[in-house]
């Protein structure tokens, strides 16, 4: 709190960012996790919120008549500008703020003051809730060919990996240890997938120090380790990610790739794909695009194109293809590196693996996947995504790219992934947000040490209590493109890759569609849901009375008659065909029409779900808007009011089905 | 399979069959080929058509590739999958038939060499292990041919292919179709789309835009008004007759202002072609072209449709463009893929269009200010215009009846060059602008997914069909040629089918096919697919918004009128050029002020840029489309169809999910019906509600309270 210079300001205007000219009055609250900025008009009392760790860059412009205009980019692609009247305040918001996005200490962060109202039981259970042992066992280990190998223990040999690692039974701790000797931060060749059908797989390791000339043998032993693991091929594929020529520029400084002819069996292929500076600026790039106020067609493309973003993703994609088809196809392992392993080694094996395994595709298959190859392998976090204060050079959208890969996938295969985009735009958005512990630090061994599952909650287990939010209505997990592996054609054709609008212009409304199939599908498969449900609860009810009616036996059966047709007119119109007159019984079932569940469902789409389900979220008020759009712009959409909740509902359908 | 396999009977020597093939050119109503019409109808063959090659072969770009036979005849190029029965219903197939016209490019490939055949001087030296057919639709048809003793049939349906396309002719219509859809049907029927050609029919659709002002001119009745306009059109109450026949007299072409769509707020949508220069009108004649063009409303909005709009040789050149992009071996290079699909200057066309529809849309619904589209030859851009100006502010046009009706009357009866615009009578005056309307179209469908009736499939299907000779709809410029062309065929069913018992007279319209009549090439199935599941009338996108604020009501001063140019308003002193000008020479089409450039559109400013809508409201039933760059989308399913690559896998987005989602919901009815009522258990368990059923079952569900 000692860095809030000033707590509150009066009088400040919330611009629009494409039409200057409509501004909102309100008042600007800084606390100790946000900036609230909430609205005067009495009527809306609109807030915006904004957490610090959202906070990319602050940008003090040059005041005007109007007064002191201070620019906020987030990391979530949320742009904010607020004209603040005095020039002191001004100032000093933008010092606190400076201060307050950039924390210098973990304890700072959001996730250690994030209390989610859970009782400490339901915090360890949300940390269970993925378990990588678990996801070995899935893979079909350990076994005859590939063990658990303890040489990490207490991080001994590599400090960046974890403790549990997948080796090849014959590669004995002496043939690690000398390895990772010859490897980056001694991060050794290691299981990162293993493909049951066939028994090939997907290992990882950083760059060998291979120089100009030198050789090791443990390694040479360690990858001819890993092809005898797989009987059915000869050699291993060892894919170097990197450009060749900043692979060759590593060789100067005693690093490098592998020499073919000093390993046995191995084909050595360079895949470019760009190093984390490249990637930083082409985002920037492509972000000044989406900041256009109004972008014509030619500024679009030609900075689309200019950014080289879409290229860069495809080439991410082409390396997850081709080691896909090489395990899968060809049936051979492959190694994976590139300078150190842990950036674009973890995008090409995580698309790589979620094109091979269904299950990847799937709600938890997904978080597993993130768990496995980019949390539990020391991605670097807390470099790559700036939460706390440090090298602006180290920050890099690593992880934003294989999330944008994922959705890439889910556009061409959109009946293969159980969940939806939300999803993934949330799991970025928790990336950044640090309210959840998952994603700090930069490797295992720091996230033990600070004790993170006994301080902050895991996001994986809010996710998944609220996976209704996140599911693909498309998805069929019987579909025949959904099984086995996905088959991308290898020709060239990078049209297939479309700027990510309901990403980098998420905040854009207007450049969304204004109506999303996903929703109403989601809505409709919703309802027909609910509408069993009661379809169940009715006839368990209809059966009760039945006997209560048998029983006494001056009550004519003809009774039950209407009071089952009332109950089923709302599941289906053909009973209109029956002769009976029912209309009054349909009349009187007003609250829970199909229509009404219609509304109740996109109600727990939208509001009531990013409400509880996601307090940062929905506590911005741009969310909540679009909530509210979505909401009424609901395939029932109608008069209702959205107020009315199922549970009057159910009262006054009681109320029917006793009249009747 | 109708054509029979290897060794069939049918006579297949081209070379004997080509001298006949020009008579066929010659007259324009064959007669059926008596020397093999047993042969021609068992086979299912239209009257008048011959088989000039064959050969057996494998359709490949598919998955799984599909074995059969391709068959060059003098209408169309055909691939016939082994095992195909030919649907009783569809003389036609949507997805095997390549009509002659279509063939943009022939490509035949060997393991050697590759030789594109329809450029002039090409030659074919040797058989083609596989022939290439691009369509002028962006239709790929790819077919190898088997080898072993076949190789002379491959080389000779090659041969065939490339005859037979330079015979062609654009304007011709696969003749005797009329008779073989007729034949089968009852006396009279009834178009599926009223065609607009008969008082009647204006009258109706009068009425149901509750036009009260307005009457059915019958001025034109024998096309000596203008031959481009249609026999009926609606003008003001009060004009009459005569009036209206002098006042078109000084528009270009005779193409007067007529009322194309009555807002029910009280403002008309109008439409004119360009002032005729050169005539000398004197005070009554500019008298009544006043009074046509106010149409009795103080408050009157002069557009100039071709202002920022792109003219008909961008619209062809652009086209031209986007075809060359979307074919396989375009050498684009792989990074340049986007700045090259912005040199097609395409997408930046849509959005123009777009941008200047949601402008007149404002006016003529929020702003209740009577418009009048003004083009030279209000044939082309008029016609999108005031199409796009329907789809975004009446529900009613986004039905699919209510879509059909729209084009019928906006483009075919209105006089849209379809001919001459497709490249039928040469390519001087070619330009698709009725293809930039249907990607608008599509544009409006992803951007507003539930507003819309008809589907996707529905616009590719109606984009595929310009190309399609089989009625007349898009194989003429004018509603008289057309005319003229269908009393001919009329004659031609009396003459030619003794056996057909049409009554004569009265009904000559009645036989006119269209390219409504789906069911010539689409199956029951296919036509199906037209429905978008997601479309939902009862949803309302703003009617939970409060009405529209009296401030967009404001009229302006009285008897103003304006000029609407580059979003903003400029005071008009007169409608007409000519009554302060003493001299007639110095009258030119741009007599008006230039006004001042906004660079806000009005939309713009009536709600702030599209990124801010939904936060303002919007009048009911208005959609406003968003035109910046990141809104305008490429229709891969339309224009690159024709990339192998982009086929597989990719081909089954959305709307197959949709489908899917049918059958999904499907199911679980028919697991609900047996408990709902037993009598439906016990007829038929395995009946199964097809999709429309289901859709309409599932609006019952959905409306049954607000019912």
């Amino acid at each position: 709190m000692e860095h809030i210079r000033t707590p509150k300001v009066e009088n400040v205007r919330l611009v629009d960012r494409v039409s200057p000219k409509k501004a909102a009055l309100g008042t600007l609250y800084l606390t100790a996790t946000h900036v609230i900025f909430v609205e005067n008009s009495p009527d809306t009392r609109k807030e915006t919120w904004i957490l610090h760790s959202q906070i990319s860059t602050i940008e003090k412009q040059a005041t005007t008549a109007t007064g002191c205009p201070l620019l906020i980019r987030c990391k979530n692609f949320q742009i904010i500008q607020l004209i603040i009247p005095q020039e002191r305040d001004c100032h000093d918001v933008y010092i606190s703020l400076i201060r307050l996005a950039r924390p210098v200490k973990y304890e700072e962060l959001y996730c250690f003051s994030f209390n989610p109202m859970l009782d400490k039981e339901e915090r360890e259970q949300g940390w269970v809730l993925i378990d990588l042992s678990e996801e070995y066992k899935r893979m079909g280990l350990p076994n005859h060919y590939w063990q658990l190998s303890d040489v990490n223990r207490d991080y001994r040999v590599c400090d960046s990996y974890p403790t549990e690692l997948y080796v090849p039974r014959s590669a004995t701790a002496h043939i690690i240890v000398g390895s990772s000797k010859f490897r980056s931060r001694r991060r050794f060749p290691v299981l990162s997938y293993y493909y049951k059908d066939n028994h090939a797989s997907i290992c990882r390791s950083s760059q060998p120090l291979s120089g100009f000339s030198a050789r090791c043998l443990e390694d040479e032993q360690m990858l001819q380790a890993i092809r005898k693991a797989n009987p059915g091929s000869d050699f291993v594929y060892v894919v170097d990610t990197r450009p060749k020529l900043n692979a060759m520029a590593n060789r100067a400084a005693g690093k490098g790739y592998e020499n073919e002819d000093n390993y046995s069996n191995i084909k050595f292929q360079f895949i470019g794909i760009e190093n984390i500076h490249v990637m930083r600026n082409s985002l920037q790039k492509m972000l000044e695009v989406c900041e256009l106020k109004s972008p014509s067609m030619s500024d679009f493309l030609w900075g689309l194109e200019n950014s080289g973003w879409l290229r860069h993703i495809k080439a991410i994609m082409d390396a997850g293809i081709f080691i896909a088809k090489a395990v899968s196809e060809e049936g051979v392992s492959v190694l994976v590196h590139c300078s150190d392993g842990w950036d674009r080694t973890a995008q090409v094996c995580s698309v790589a693996s979620l094109l091979l395994d269904p299950h990847y595709r799937t709600l938890k298959g997904f978080m597993v996947l993130i768990e496995k190859d980019w949390i539990s392998f020391g991605h670097k976090f807390n470099h790559r995504y700036g939460n706390l204060d440090g090298d602006p050079k180290e920050i890099s959208p690593v992880i934003d790219q294989f999330i944008e890969c994922v959705w890439q996938l889910m556009e061409q295969f959109p009946c293969a992934f159980e969940f939806n985009e939300r999803f993934l735009i949330h799991i970025q958005h928790h990336i950044y947000s640090c309210q959840f512990g998952n994603f700090l630090c930069n490797s295992q061994k720091e996230r033990r040490e600070l004790k993170i599952q006994e301080r902050t909650y895991s996001l994986w287990a809010h996710l998944w209590k609220n996976r209704a939010d996140y599911l693909n209505p498309l998805f069929r997990a019987d579909h025949s493109q959904t099984q086995g592996t996905l088959h991308l054609p290898t020709a060239p054709c990078n049209f297939m890759y479309k700027f990510w609008s309901g990403m980098y212009n998420r905040f854009e409304k207007g450049m969304q569609p204004r109506q999303s199939v996903t929703d109403y599908l989601m809505a409709v498969k919703e309802e027909t849901q609910q509408l069993e449900e009661e379809l169940e609860a009715l006839e368990e009810r209809l059966e009760k009375i039945q006997k209560v009616q048998l029983n006494c036996t001056k009550v004519k059966s003809k009774q039950s008659e209407p009071s089952k047709h009332s109950g089923f007119s709302t599941s289906d119109n053909s009973i209109a065909n029956t002769p009976q007159d029912y209309s009054g019984n349909m009349k009187s079932f007003p609250s829970r029409s199909p229509s009404q569940g219609d509304e109740d469902s996109a109600l727990i789409l939208t509001q009531d779900n990013l409400k509880s389900s996601d307090p940062d979220l929905s506590a911005n008020s741009d969310q909540e808007s679009g909530v509210e759009d979505l909401s009424c712009r609901s395939p029932s959409g109608g008069e209702h009011a959205p107020s009315e909740d199922s549970g009057k509902d159910r009262d006054s359908d009681e109320a029917v089905f006793l009249t009747a | 399979m109708w054509w029979g396999g290897r060794g069939q009977s049918f006579n297949i020597a081209p070379q004997k069959e080509e001298p006949e093939m020009g008579s066929v050119q010659e007259s324009r109503m064959p007669e059926p080929r008596s020397r093999q019409p047993s042969s021609c109808l068992a086979s299912r063959c239209l009257p008048g058509e011959q088989i000039l090659a064959w050969a057996p072969g494998v359709r490949k770009g598919l998955e799984p590739e599909l074995s059969g036979t391709l068959i060059c005849t003098n209408f169309r190029v055909t691939f016939q999958p082994c095992g195909w029965q030919q649907n009783q219903d569809t003389p036609l197939s949507s997805e095997y038939d390549f009509a002659l016209v279509n063939i943009g490019r022939l490509e035949a490939v060997s393991s050697l060499s590759r030789v594109q055949l329809l450029r002039p001087g090409s030659l074919l030296k040797f058989i083609p292990e596989e022939i290439m057919i691009h369509g002028r639709d962006f239709r790929l048809l790819r077919v190898g041919f088997e080898a072993g003793g076949l190789e002379p049939q491959a080389f000779q349906v090659t041969m065939a292919i490339v005859q037979a396309r330079a015979q062609s002719n654009p304007a011709q219509q696969y003749s005797g179709i009329t008779l073989s859809k007729t034949g089968q049907g009852s006396g009279s029927r009834k178009p599926p789309v009223p065609l607009m050609e008969t008082a009647e029919d204006w009258e109706t659709e009068r009425k149901k835009q509750a036009a009260r002002g307005w009457r059915v001119s019958t001025v034109n009745e024998r096309f000596d008004v203008a031959t481009s306009l249609p026999r009926y059109f609606w003008v003001p109450n009060r004009i009459l007759d005569n009036e209206v026949r002098r006042a078109f007299g000084h528009f270009h072409q005779g193409r007067g202002p007529r009322l194309s769509w009555h807002h029910p707020g009280g403002s008309d949508l109008l439409r004119c072609g360009g002032f005729y220069t050169a005539s000398d009108p004197n005070k009554e004649d500019i008298r009544a072209v006043e009074s046509m063009l106010q149409a009795g409303h103080s408050d009157v909005v002069l557009v100039d449709t071709m202002d920022e709009l792109p003219n008909l040789a961008d619209v062809q050149l652009a086209h031209l463009r986007l075809r060359a992009l979307c074919l396989p071996d375009s050498s684009v290079a792989e990074d340049k893929w986007l700045s090259a699909l912005e040199g097609t200057r395409w997408l930046d066309y849509i959005r123009a269009c777009l941008r200047k529809a949601s402008d007149i849309s404002v006016l003529v619904t929020s702003r209740v200010r009577s418009v009048i589209l003004q083009e030279r030859g209000d044939r082309d851009l008029n016609g999108l215009l005031s199409s796009l100006v329907q789809l975004l502010s009446a529900p009613e046009a986004r039905t699919l009846f209510g879509f059909q009706s729209l084009v019928q009357r906006e483009w075919v009866a209105a006089g849209h060059p379809f001919l001459t615009r497709l490249g039928g009578t040469g390519a001087s005056e070619e330009a698709p602008v009725f293809l930039l309307f249907l990607d608008c179209v599509w544009q409006l469908l992803q951007q507003f997914p539930a507003d819309f009736e008809f589907s996707e499939f529905f616009l590719l299907a109606l984009h595929d069909s310009v190309r399609v000779p089989d009625t007349l709809t898009f194989l003429r410029n004018t509603p008289w040629e057309r005319g003229k062309q269908s009393r001919q065929l009329n004659s031609y069913t009396q003459v030619y089918t003794p056996g057909y018992s049409q009554a004569p007279a009265g009904n000559s319209f009645n036989l006119q096919l269209s390219v409504w009549d789906w069911d010539l090439r689409y199956s029951n199935a296919q036509i199906l697919q037209f429905q978008n599941p997601g479309y939902d009338p009862e949803h309302c996108p703003d009617s939970w918004l409060p009405r529209p604020q009296p401030s967009f009501m404001i009229p302006g001063p009285p008897s103003s009128v304006w000029l609407f140019s580059r979003g903003a308003l400029t005071p008009l002193n007169q409608l007409c050029p000519w009554r302060d000008s003493p001299s007639l020479l110095a009258v030119s089409s741009r007599w008006l002020p230039r006004p001042a450039i906004s660079s806000e559109s009005l939309a713009d400013q009536e709600w702030g840029l599209p990124s801010h809508w939904g936060a303002c409201p919007l009048p009911p039933g208005l959609l406003l489309p968003g035109y910046l760059g990141p809104q305008i989308r490429f229709w891969r399913r339309c224009y690159l169809r024709g990339r192998p690559e982009v086929q597989m896998g990719l081909s089954s987005p959305t709307i197959s999910g949709l489908q899917d989602e049918l059958s999904h919901l499907q199911e679980l009815l028919q697991k609900w019906t047996p408990r709902i009522s037993p009598e439906v258990h016990s007829k038929d368990p395995h009946t199964i509600l097809n999709p429309t059923e289901i859709v309409g079952i599932l609006k019952g569900r959905t409306e049954g309270d607000l019912g």
